[in-house]
């Protein structure tokens, strides 16, 4: 059941360039799946434009957490800007959870993420929940980046692969030259060639889909004809 | 991911904490006669051997039993997954199945088959197009008017992005009425339908405005979402300034515990006074309850509208 709650800003941190990851109190009660997401409102409105004062996050932290995970991309408008800018300490109020983003039940299908950028929120609370639980299940993360800066959470992501066994995390970058030293992954746009290179028989998995518009589209348009279309779910980051 | 002990113990404590909530009780004046007649049954089959979908059943429309026990039903084109995850809708969001080409002829056939002289096209958001599906609205008015050159069109539009062309691909078949919602007051857009914006809905609005051959321009938003009179009445100016004829007003009634609480249940005389605002603003005609709909009785909100058009 949707309701709304007054919360507290914990903290926050620096999760990647131009990317705040906020922990916020988690209500008494509050209870949602992983791949859900909560509207964030700023309550002091004075401060912005009572137009814009809601937006929607997903949750990056999974259910057993004690604390709610979001992550922002630190666009400059007043919204973010005045996010950035409360103290620890001030209150929010969030409403949700929303979203019928999650895992599919059949835990012999393997799951694929394709994310674009900051579409790794989801993803994330599903992955650290299925740590907690101690899945089995195969998951294949492909993850797409500008820049290695501009990949939120990488090396945890990196890390989960050594505790959940059959997790493999394949990051791309897509604006740097491949001299860059040090970058053992891949280069460029996430796409099926990649997608076989790294696992046998992705016809036979659940693919799900998550950035801006400008990616989870045209990735529909492309995987279409070789993954059946009821076989992708997607997560439309666009007015986030 | 099969039920771990986790989850079967937090299952258990959400529906402990949802069996001590208050019931939700709605008030006298939105409770609706559950009796179905044979027309529903009708249609409903008519719609279902013919592979449409009809709004009225994914969105759990409260009228449907009034509008299809009257043999009218508004359709719903591009198939029933939604490429949006608005907070008040229930139609489903998920990866559209494709394009079905064939869907315009088959609609126009099955009208046809129930002898509607009215008929209301309205879709799913479907982002993965790059028109956004207007060449299938455009496609199924052309089939409409083969079949029966007299029918009269509503046609009840997505946002399209915003692409204008995509919208004229729309205009230029000549619905006679051309609807697209705003749904809420600017200071709820972010919450209610994330990914839309209110400018890029007035715009559209506007669009079809300066169109000519105008047709009758309507749109509609829902109450109970948190908004206050105020700024309803400034929506209600927002949308004239618009050109906007036609606006509907109803109550936003939750279609399950997953979407967004309805945040008061407005009373008739509520919505009363908000059709008065909105006829003292200029407005040509506010349709205002708490059961209205954008395509609840659609023409004959846009009859006297549609006798003197431009």
């Amino acid at each position: 059941m949707t309701s709304s709650y007054k919360v507290k800003l914990l903290r926050r941190h620096t999760a990647a360039e131009r990317t705040m990851a906020f922990y916020l109190e988690k209500p008494d009660g509050f209870d949602f799946i992983p791949g859900q997401n909560i509207d964030v409102g700023l309550i002091d409105h004075d401060i912005i434009d009572p137009n814009d004062s809601a937006r929607a996050f997903s949750i990056a932290s999974a259910p057993h957490h004690d604390y709610l995970l979001i992550m922002a991309r630190m666009r400059d408008n007043q919204y973010k800007n005045a996010l950035e800018c409360l103290p620890d300490g001030a209150q929010l109020e969030i409403y949700g959870p929303y979203g019928s983003f999650r895992l599919h039940d059949d835990t012999g299908i393997p799951a694929v993420f394709i994310i674009g950028g900051i579409g790794i929120t989801p993803c994330y609370s599903i992955l650290s929940h299925a740590i907690h639980e101690k899945s089995d299940r195969r998951f294949y993360l492909f993850y797409s980046n500008r820049t290695i800066a501009d990949a939120a959470c990488l090396d945890e992501l990196l890390r989960m692969q050594t505790e959940l066994v059959n997790f493999k995390c394949i990051p791309t970058l897509t604006a740097m030259g491949q001299s860059n030293n040090g970058w053992k992954y891949e280069y460029g746009r996430i796409d099926f060639a990649m997608i076989c290179r790294h696992m046998p028989d992705p016809v036979r998995a659940k693919f799900y889909i998550v950035g801006p518009s400008r990616m989870v589209w045209p990735m529909v348009q492309h995987l279409d004809g070789r993954i059946p279309r009821a076989n992708m779910l997607v997560e439309d980051f666009t007015g986030f | 991911m099969t039920a771990t002990l986790d989850d079967i113990e937090r299952i258990k404590n959400l529906r402990e904490r949802m069996k001590a909530r208050p019931v939700r009780r709605l008030p006298e004046w939105l409770k609706i006669s559950a009796r179905l007649g044979p027309e529903y049954d009708r249609i409903k089959n008519i719609l279902a051997h013919n592979q449409l979908h009809s709004v009225c059943q994914e969105a759990a429309c409260p009228n449907i039993r009034e509008c299809f026990g009257e043999g009218t039903a508004t359709f719903m084109i591009l198939g029933s997954n939604c490429t949006r995850g608005c907070r008040f809708c229930n139609v489903k969001t998920a990866v559209p199945l494709g394009l079905d080409t064939e869907e315009p002829e088959r609609l126009a056939k099955v009208v046809a088959e129930l002898g509607l002289k009215q008929v209301v096209i309205t879709s799913v958001t479907r982002d993965d197009l790059p028109d956004g599906g207007a060449g299938i609205f455009a496609e199924t008015i052309r089939r409409l008017r083969l079949h029966d050159k007299n029918i009269q069109v509503e046609v009840l539009i997505p946002d399209l992005m915003g692409n204008m062309k995509a919208v004229d691909i729309i205009l230029e078949a000549r619905p006679d009425v051309f609807a697209h919602n705003v749904e809420t007051v600017p200071r709820l857009y972010r919450r209610v339908r994330p990914g839309a914006e209110l400018k890029r809905s007035l715009d559209i609005l506007r669009r079809a405005d300066i169109y000519r051959p105008r047709p009758v321009v309507k749109t509609g938003f829902m109450v109970g979402l948190g908004e206050t009179l105020e700024e309803i009445t400034e929506l209600l100016r927002l949308i004239y300034d618009t050109g906007t004829q036609i606006v509907t007003v109803g109550q936003y009634l939750r279609p399950s515990p997953g979407h967004m609480t309805e945040t008061r249940f407005y009373h008739p005389d509520e919505f009363r006074q908000i059709a008065a605002i909105g006829r003292d603003i200029g407005l040509a005609h506010v349709e205002a309850g708490p059961l209205v709909r954008s395509s609840y009785k659609a023409f004959s909100q846009s009859q006297k509208l549609l006798n003197r058009k431009i």
